[in-house]
């Protein structure tokens, strides 16, 4: 624009200059100079180019054309302040990454030692949620409560960021200058001890072997809060060496559990629920005929000393001993003698003389499995037990320990203490767990810690070294003089093995997130070698163990599949050195209460566990199986000792064991023996997050510490007791209570059915007849896809997975314990609910703490009605229906009015009361972009999680373009191919994580490569007589339907009843039933 | 003849229509003092004080319901609704006395409604403005409501009409609409009166605005006349409909408690019980403030009495029909709902309902009782509980505990919902006390019509008009004063 400018000359300038004199005042040195610029500016009304068009040609269209554009372009400005950053395009984008589609990776996740194999979800380089690794022994392609939830600890903002000392900052190479310091004029490591939880990393064992190797004085013990002690002090019974235990439920026919929760809290426990459930799945023929009689379904007798949900799967009330713990090893006894041949007189003589028959009757197939809270004598008596019974080798195998190391964590513990004590030891190396919190109470480790840590020398200097890794700065780390945070396992390289050896590499998927460290790390340093990064040494570790291969290939498909081949360990077969009589002989005696003094069984929670999951609010907010408390651990009682003690729900008592006491909140359950409580670990937190140590109003959790009245000769059963009822109480959030089917809540609701297995063989399919003559427009099928859902009540644990892989997939808020204990208000899209059926009236007025059978379980989530109450209410169409046939929900359409969750009979539905979605680092990162992030006042539910439905769909349609542009048939054939991978692998969140394939999810008109139907719809079509919907009777015909329980009961003991079968027809009065079949019959 | 023996049905003095011994002037002097009176009464001022502080708490508490959330109430999971719809469907109740008075009674030519229907008809407005606050500051995103108006958008999105939370957007804007019509219409003439009386020169101003030009000439009370009746029309089916309406917010559902087919006309009978409730409370101590005896008689309360009792024996047999029809059903969700409110956690409030709506009112079967102010009031009060109850049974005890037993709990209220409950009393009744210090709570005009009646045909006591119905007698068309002297007190006041 400066083209039309006449510049002025240098020269002339300063001739000007030159020929001023005097008092001339000048503005700019343009006018001093006299330009005509200045001049031209002076007279000018607008600046230049202000009012005038310099492109040369423009005309008045042109100019207005361009004005529109800018007016336009403004709007697509408009609005929203945009976020402040740089914008850096992928110069190389990362490698098979497509924007909008998520990588899995195999990795695993480290439980009490052990691995359960995942695949990670990874969303543009943050790992949103984790799935079971088909590929895995442990998890077979499903998972449990704690994997689904442990993507959450990765983005718990009360983690551990720096490494610290003395409570200040500090960085990891001042630790390591630290460390050094420690071993110099230490050449034999001497005064040295490291405390490690169960340790099953083959390149952590080779680490420690080297660190062990160049210095031979270091001290290495192991403390792990819930481990296998018992066990494997029974394995050194019965076979004078320690091996490992394998149960083969899928082989079992009679099975008897003494106080084992084998389907939930062992480190196997996702597999074991799969051989289980299997085993016991109950399908029909087109004739209605049913796939296994009473000999071949498996059948459960169950002694347990706490309601589990391996107790809720008994096949009848009789089947299942409610039993103090320290009476189990005498039932176990009476069994085992009465399988000797010394039919049992005692008070349980039906229980134990039919099991035993029952045991015998299928030599071969029986199986006895020990919960690891009966002590070693128990263990060994199972041992003899399933030796004579034929199990081993059938539905028992053994393998070596695969724990590095395998000793008694108690005794291992005990020892350091002692050198503790003896001022042995002056550097404590502190690598994972948390022992000041779940040390047995007569250790006293935290005092013990805390003067270890302050002995000073002379010159004022700390005479020992403690440091602690962890990924909190909890109980431990706050008692010793270093704090190290550890790496989450999504984080770091390593390896681990699983329970029956199959190990497993461990890959980050993302960067750590805070300046963490693995264990890996701090051996790295005590062995001096440089800095390794952990990557290289763990595969420089299976590089010397895979030889003979092309690594590099090994290691990507290792990786890759996240199981290392041929790691599982050989089955081995101990001899016995134990008659089975001994092993009677050696049971403990029984125990006589004294008067007034109760037992306590403590045993991992079966949601926050040992207490390491504490600062974990999916967990905490998910309703624990059969006591459906949320946030809190009360000690379970039975209604009579509750009545005894005069005690309710939420009274407080201070338990005592001797000199060690704390304080309990009760809950009353149902099934609880007489005369004990059941505690949980993992509460009464100190420190380790803002979630884990709650608030003194007791709005948040809390809970309590159990650890405080264990102490180390009484671990697991806590005897003699005394008890005080404290004159305060205490809040509890139960999001159900007990219900009773039939009893006098329910009179006959159609809401779970229960059957006997062998009662089956005439029966059909209940029918309701509608009053009104109903459209039967839902039977159209005007989509392309028909996504329908069939849930098999038979299958169902209640283990909770499905509940957390709702939550964790669909960013569902977790609202807190007030909300849930004072407004009953909560998130979960999905639930388990829970129902009781009466044993029998007499039995049950004889002892009002014999609840009944159960619970039984039923998963609830929206059952996507094809008549929906809930639709035609909303007044703003933000709930519809789809021509798939979901109940869609459209949140930017509600205005929250509520009157959709008034009339779902399901009640389902649920909505944000408050903003309960959290926006803030690092948790945020957590969410699933795929789906949104509700905000408060609208209404939520499950969608079938139509994201995956909508990524598959949208797959499918491609591919079907495809397949009908494609010229040739191989091409055809591949398409085909993929088609059938994508609908075979499509799966909702829930059904994905449930370990007993519970959940049949599918799109109800897909055929598969053989023509064949979906899973959902055979059990849905046909005369099923297992087959139901929810309450069927109000009409709104679910899309959602349900499979009935079967049970087993052994006849010897619970001969057929009218009423052993539930079903509706009680409700509805034989005649109806008669009515039903006749029209039934009629229809055909 | 009747008139020798005494009649314990027979009327007395106070019993008149119209008591004292009025004229033209006076009467509208009386009617109208109040409002042009510049002194504050400090009864009035210390009644304004209170309820204004307490519609102050209703500000505050919608300020944070907005803010923060629906959670802030103890609305939970089942229990979708609570006091929400509770409160509204008592305050749409209570409106219907208003338009009961106004056009129903009207078109029945039954003249008594005259002095009641003026205050009858604004607490009809002030009642459907504090209901509608309910729906509108229930929904979960209030800012958003306006999307259950059919109006064009971009979105291309109508309101879903198959729901009846649309039949009641549509249902209570055309009451509120023609309430407020109906009210202003009749309003008219006596602001003229009150422009003509006024001294001052801004009250005559702005009445003189507010009565729209008013000149009383024939041609004007021609088309008012006309304009008065299509709307007493236009209202008469919104008394039936309104709460129709509302009712099928329940009828129409599935949950047990709620699907009832014989909700709309017992919601209705329930919302004039109340609605009669509500003015008598309110006319009983304002006629004896304002010394207004003299045109709200004993008569007026016991005609509303006579409404009360039998519109409150409707009420009881819809009590004893949902429950038969719930046990005869044989519904395993209808039994156990009836039995659950009988016996269940909330039972308390199923009984004091039944107390309050049932059995107290039967006391309005003895004469004395229903012309006995003191009486009346405390019961308009207990029949103002008890509908209240009756809806918070309905809709509480109803959603607490539904088909499926897993998901049964309690509701617990909270501060919040006390506040905005009270809190829309506080409002409706500085509402009230507005009203009547600014414009004139009794139909002057029309009462002078009564007066003009009276003096034509000597004492007016009740006639054909008569709400005693068939059990009075009829007493003499002829004007014999046969009721013993007329005006036996002095005309309130000085005037």
């Amino acid at each position: 624009m400066s083209a039309n400018h006449d510049h002025l000359d240098e020269l002339a300038q300063q001739d000007r200059f030159a020929t001023l004199r005097g008092k001339k005042y000048w503005r700019t040195l343009d006018e001093l100079a006299g330009s005509s610029e200045f001049d031209n500016y002076v007279t000018r009304e607008f600046q230049e180019n202000a009012d005038e068009w310099q492109g040369g040609d423009v005309s008045r269209r042109s100019f207005i054309k361009l004005m529109g554009a800018s007016m336009a372009l403004a709007g697509v400005y408009g609005c929203m302040k945009q976020p402040a950053g740089k914008m850096v395009p992928y110069v190389v984008p990362p490698e098979y990454n497509t924007a909008g589609k998520p990588l899995f990776y195999a990795t695993a996740f480290p439980f009490g030692g052990y691995a359960k194999g995942v695949l990670a979800e990874q969303h543009l380089g943050r790992p949103t949620k984790l799935e079971g690794n088909p590929e895995h022994p442990q998890s077979l392609g499903a998972s449990d409560v704690f994997t689904q939830a442990a993507v959450l600890s990765l983005y718990d903002p009360d983690r551990a960021q720096n490494t610290t000392t003395l409570g200040q900052m500090a960085s990891f190479s001042a630790y390591q200058r630290a460390v050094a310091a420690r071993f110099a004029g230490k050449p034999g490591g001497q005064g040295v001890a490291i405390l490690t939880e169960t340790v099953t990393s083959p390149t952590l064992v080779a680490q420690l072997g080297t660190l062990m190797e160049k210095y031979p004085d270091i001290k290495w013990y192991q403390w792990e809060p819930v481990g296998r002690d018992n066990a494997r002090a029974g394995a050194v019974a019965a076979f004078a060496k320690d091996v490992q235990t394998i149960y083969h439920f899928d082989k079992a026919k009679r099975i008897l559990s003494l106080d084992s929760n084998f389907l939930l809290d062992d480190p196997f426990s996702v597999r074991y629920a799969r051989e289980f459930s299997d085993a016991r799945k109950v399908r029909f023929d087109e004739g209605a005929h049913i796939n296994k009689g009473a000999d071949a379904m498996p059948r459960l007798y169950v002694a347990e000393s706490t309601p589990t949900i391996v107790g809720s799967m008994a096949d009848h009330s009789k089947h299942r001993k409610r039993l103090k713990p320290s009476e189990i090893a005498g039932l176990a006894g009476a069994i085992a003698r009465a399988i000797v041949g010394t039919p049992d007189t005692g008070t349980h003589a039906e229980f134990v003389n039919a099991v035993a028959a029952d045991l015998l009757a299928h030599n071969g197939s029986s199986l006895v499995v020990v919960g690891e809270t009966q002590p070693p004598a128990v263990h060994a008596l199972a041992h003899a037990l399933n030796a004579s019974l034929g199990a081993v080798g059938n539905t028992v195998t053994y393998i070596d320990p695969v724990e590095a190391q395998s000793q008694d964590n108690v005794a291992s513990l005990k020892t350091l203490v002692s050198a503790i004590d003896k001022s042995e030891i002056d550097t404590l190396l502190i690598l994972g767990g948390n022992p000041v919190y779940s040390a047995p109470a007569d250790f006293d480790f935290g005092t013990r810690l805390v003067n270890f840590s302050n002995v000073k020398n002379a010159d004022g200097s700390f005479k020992n070294f403690s440091s602690h890794l962890s990924s909190h700065y909890d109980e431990t780390a706050f008692r010793c003089q270093w704090h190290v945070p550890e790496s989450h396992f999504l984080e770091s390289w390593s390896d681990i093995r699983a329970w029956d050896g199959t190990a497993t590499i461990i890959q980050p998927i993302i960067a750590p997130l805070y300046n963490s460290h693995t264990p890996h790390d701090i051996v790295t340093t005590l062995l001096e070698t440089p800095d390794a990064p952990a990557q290289d040494l763990v595969k420089n570790h299976w590089k010397g163990s895979q030889q003979g291969v092309e690594f590099e290939n090994w290691w990507r498909t290792t990786l890759e599949k996240g199981v290392v081949e041929g790691s599982t360990f050989a089955a081995v077969t101990p001899v016995l050195n134990l008659e089975l009589a001994g092993a009677i002989a050696a049971l403990p005696a029984p125990v006589s209460a004294a008067a007034g003094t109760l037992e306590i069984v403590v045993r991992p929670d079966p949601t926050i566990y040992d207490g390491r999951f504490a600062n974990n609010a999916w967990l905490q907010e998910c309703p624990k199986p059969i006591s459906k408390v949320t946030w809190d651990n009360p000690a379970f009682i039975s209604r009579k000792t509750a009545e005894e003690l005069g005690l309710s729900t939420g009274s407080v008592l201070t338990v005592a064991n001797g000199k060690f006491a704390t304080d309990f909140a009760v809950q009353v359950i149902p099934n609880h023996p007489d005369g004990s409580l059941s505690v949980t670990l993992g509460y009464g937190r100190e420190r380790g997050g803002h979630i884990a140590e709650g608030s003194s109003d007791g709005t948040k959790s809390g809970g309590f510490n159990a650890n405080r009245i264990v102490t180390s000769d009484k671990r697991h059963i806590v005897t003699g007791v005394t008890t005080m009822l404290s004159r305060h109480s205490y809040k509890l959030a139960i999001t159900q209570a007990s219900q009773n089917i039939e009893g006098k809540d329910l009179e006959g609701r159609d809401i779970v059915r229960i059957e006997s297995v062998d009662g089956l063989e005439h029966r059909h399919k209940h029918v309701y007849l509608p009053l009104y003559n109903q459209t039967e427009d839902w039977q159209k099928n005007i989509g392309v896809h028909k996504w329908g859902a069939v849930v098999d009540n038979n299958a169902c644990i209640g283990c909770n997975a499905c509940v957390v892989a709702c939550q964790a997939e669909n960013n569902t808020p977790v609202v807190g314990k007030h909300q849930i204990e004072r407004f009953n208000r909560q998130m979960h899209w999905m639930r388990i609910d829970q129902y009781y059926f009466p044993a029998e009236e007499e039995h049950v007025k004889a002892d009002p703490s014999q609840f009944g059978e159960g619970p039984y379980y039923e998963p609830m989530f929206c059952q996507h009605c094809e008549l929906a109450p809930c639709e035609v209410v909303c007044p703003v169409v933000a709930t519809s229906h789809s021509v798939e046939g979901l109940n869609e929900m459209t949140y930017n359409r509600c205005i929250g009015t509520r009157y959709c969750s008034n009339n779902c009979p399901y009640k389902v539905r649920r909505f944000n009361f408050l903003n309960w979605n959290i926006r803030t680092e690092p948790h945020q990162l957590v969410y699933n972009p795929d789906v949104t992030v509700r905000q408060r006042g609208v209404m939520e539910k499950c969608t079938f999680c139509v994201q995956r439905l909508v990524h598959t769909r949208q797959d499918v349609k491609k591919l079907k373009v495809q397949i009908d542009a494609a010229k040739d048939d191989v091409t055809k054939q591949s398409l085909g191919d993929e088609y059938h991978k994508i609908m075979s692998e499509l799966q909702t969140a829930c059904q994905q994580a449930c370990p007993t394939e519970a959940i049949h999810f599918a799109d109800l008109n897909y055929r598969d490569k053989d023509g064949k139907l979906p899973e959902a719809e055979v059990l849905k079509t046909g005369d099923n007589p297992a087959h139901f919907a929810v309450i069927e009777d109000v009409g709104t015909k679910p899309r959602t339907t349900y499979l009935a329980r079967f049970n087993n009961p052994n006849r010897e003991m619970a001969p057929a009843k009218a009423h052993d079968t539930h079903g509706p027809d009680k409700a509805h009065g034989d005649s109806h039933e008669t009515a039903i079949e006749t029209e039934h019959e009629a229809a055909h | 003849m009747a008139a020798l023996t005494p009649n314990p049905y027979a009327y007395d003095a106070g019993d008149a229509v119209l008591g004292g011994n009025h004229t033209y002037g006076s009467l509208t002097d009386k009617i109208s003092r109040p409002v042009l009176d510049p002194t504050i009464r400090p009864g009035w001022a210390l009644g304004i004080l209170i309820s204004g502080s307490v519609a102050g708490l209703l500000f505050v508490t919608i300020i944070y319901l907005v803010f923060t959330g629906i959670g802030i109430w103890g609305n939970n999971q089942p229990i979708g609704w609570a006091f929400d719809i509770t409160n509204f469907v008592w305050w749409i109740g209570i409106g219907h006395a208003g338009t009961l008075i106004s056009a129903i009674l009207l078109l029945f030519k039954q003249e008594w409604r005259t002095s009641i229907n003026r205050f009858a008809e604004a607490m009809t407005i002030f009642a459907v403005a504090c209901a509608g606050l309910f729906p509108l500051l229930h929904t979960g995103r209030p800012w958003l409501a306006y999307w259950m108006l059919p109006y064009p958008n971009t979105m291309w999105m109508w309101p879903q009409f198959r729901s009846p939370l649309m039949w009641d957007v549509f249902a209570v804007s055309t009451y509120a609409s023609v309430s407020f019509l109906f009210w202003y219409t009749g309003l008219i003439p006596d602001l003229a009166t009150l422009r003509d009386q006024a001294k001052k020169i801004w009250t005559k101003r702005i009445y003189g605005l507010m009565s729209f030009g008013w000149r009383g000439s024939a041609m004007h009370w021609q088309r008012y006349e006309t304009a008065y009746l299509l709307l007493a029309g236009l209202s008469t089916p919104l008394v039936l409909s309104v709460h129709s309406v509302v009712s099928f917010d329940f009828a129409v559902s599935v949950v047990p408690g709620w699907h009832v087919t014989i909700f709309p006309p017992y919601f209705v009978a329930g919302a004039i019980f109340s609605g009669f409730a509500m003015v008598l409370t309110l006319a009983i101590p304002i006629r004896k403030w304002y010394g207004m005896e003299d045109f709200i008689t004993n008569r007026h309360l016991d005609n509303m009495a006579k409404v009360m009792l039998a519109t409150g024996l409707i009420v009881a047999f819809g009590y004893a029909m949902e429950a038969f029809i719930s046990f005869y059903s044989g519904n395993t969700y209808e039994v156990y709902m009836i039995k659950n409110r009988m016996t269940g956690p909330y039972w308390w409030s199923y009984w004091c309902l039944l107390l309050c709506n049932i059995l107290i009112p039967q006391l309005l079967w003895i004469p004395g009782i229903r012309r006995s102010a003191g009486w009346l009031f405390f019961l308009s009060i207990v029949v103002n509980i008890g509908m209240w109850l009756e809806r918070f049974v309905i809709i509480v005890t109803s959603l607490h505990r539904d088909f499926l037993p897993s998901s049964w709990s309690m509701f617990t209220p909270t501060f919040w919902d006390f506040s905005m409950y009270f809190g829309t009393i506080g409002f409706f009744f500085f509402n009230m006390l507005m009203f009547i210090k600014v414009l004139p709570m009794i139909s002057a005009f029309e009462m002078r019509e009564l007066l003009s009646k009276k003096l034509r045909h000597g004492h007016y006591g009740g006639g054909h008009h008569g709400g005693g119905g068939h059990t009075a007698p009829s007493p003499a068309t002829s004007g014999a004063p046969a009721h013993g002297p007329v005006g036996t007190e002095p005309a309130g006041g000085a005037l």
